[in-house]
């Protein structure tokens, strides 16, 4: 029998050791893929998927199943964790465009395991942005650039990075049927 | 919120908002608009709903061998693994003692047969045979949680504190009627809410109290009858 996420979680809050195993046998390529993307090393990917793990243990107590899906708060975890690593390393962001190819890549690779259909709908929206949104909405969900930053980073004026990226998640949002 | 121009300056952070990457004092202005402005809160959530999904896009990637090894010896240095059977039931126990924690708190508006009738299913769920609560006060009479106690196999004890409890470790013990003083597995309480639990060896009848320690100082009681 396979228990839920939210189970699997409870477990953990209750120091069973078996429940972290099972929960991380079942988050481990998602940790370590989303680490990846963001520092693009492997061993410093798997430093941040370890120290995700260890936050989640430590945290899983605190978990309000009403503000989210497990899948998104661990993945959440994961990016601070991962944009701190590049910070104490005093490294800008990779240029976007590396990021964006893994967001709209199709390929599975030797170690990549085959994506979930249902997101496709959100990937075609994002290949359809003009770049300069795409680019924009990258920097910062996954690099935790603020708008200031990433339009200094482009070399545009702040008002036009808010917009570009407000008006890209508004795509991303009609594509994925997000409604109020 | 009818005033638009206030909504429409708040809307335009709420990418940033949702992203977690809003710079303080912005943050600051968008979460007291937030406050009195339902529909701006609806619209901020359906926002980071985009930015989690976009989360969820990267393509799963295996870590490297021994990567799975390497956490669990960093997670559970001393722990014990449970038997299969045991640890089904624990987790279902305590999803079921969770979801009954949010049925109390809904309860305070909503009909008593609703909530007697959620926890018959809650017992049906996690096979119980009784579920009993108490409240946690600090040594002056303020309630600081709630305590749950659960007979069934196995039976189990779990704790939902307030923020207010002062953070630090514990001692965690359990008084019986017949004297005897259990030491269960200790509590850390961290910022940003918390819970405790543990399982019991002892039917949930013979609990006459429970005690968080500091010091050798009870801290925080529960007394039951």
């Amino acid at each position: 029998m396979n228990l839920s996420d939210d189970s699997l979680l409870a477990g953990m809050a209750m120091g069973d050791a078996a429940a972290a195993a099972d929960f991380v046998r079942r988050y481990q390529s998602r940790v370590y893929a989303l680490a990846l993307a963001i520092v693009r090393s492997s061993a410093v990917a798997e430093e941040v998927a370890q120290e995700a793990f260890l936050r989640i243990w430590r945290n899983a107590a605190a978990y309000d199943a009403r503000r989210g899906k497990v899948a998104t708060w661990v993945l959440a975890i994961t990016r601070n964790l991962a944009i701190d690593a590049l910070r104490l390393r005093g490294e800008q962001p990779i240029d976007p465009h590396v990021l964006m190819g893994t967001l709209l890549s199709r390929e599975e690779g030797e170690l990549r395991r085959p994506q979930p259909a249902d997101s496709e709908p959100l990937r075609s929206a994002l290949r359809a942005l003009p770049p300069e949104q795409g680019r924009l909405i990258v920097l910062s969900v996954f690099y935790g650039l603020t708008a200031k930053e990433a339009a200094d980073m482009e070399g545009i004026p702040l008002g036009t990075a808010k917009t570009r990226i407000r008006r890209g998640i508004a795509k991303l949002r009609e594509a994925l049927g997000v409604e109020r | 919120m009818t005033d638009g121009l206030q909504c429409t300056e708040a809307r335009e952070l709420f990418p940033e908002l949702a992203a977690g990457v809003a710079a303080g004092d912005e943050r600051a202005r968008a979460l007291g608009h937030l406050s009195g402005c339902r529909e701006c809160r609806l619209e901020l959530a359906a926002t980071a709903e985009v930015v989690d999904e976009l989360l969820l896009l990267v393509p799963e990637h295996d870590p490297p061998a021994g990567f799975e090894s390497s956490v669990l010896a960093r997670l559970t240095p001393a722990a014990p693994r449970r038997r299969p059977r045991l640890r089904l039931l624990w987790a279902v126990s305590i999803v079921a003692v969770a979801a009954l924690t949010a049925s109390a708190v809904w309860s305070r508006t909503a009909d008593d047969r609703g909530l007697a009738s959620n926890y018959r299913h809650i017992l049906a769920v996690a096979h119980g045979q009784g579920l009993s609560t108490a409240p946690l006060r600090f040594a002056g009479g303020a309630e600081t949680g709630t305590v749950f106690v659960y007979q069934g196999s196995p039976s189990w004890i779990y704790v939902t504190f307030r923020p207010a409890v002062p953070q630090g470790d514990y001692d965690v013990r359990l008084l019986t009627r017949d004297g005897r003083r259990l030491a269960l597995r200790s509590f850390t309480a961290r910022p940003g809410g918390a819970a405790w639990g543990s399982t019991i060896q002892v039917p949930i009848q013979q609990i006459q109290k429970l005690e968080f320690v500091r010091s050798k100082v009870p801290i925080m009681t529960a007394s039951f009858g």
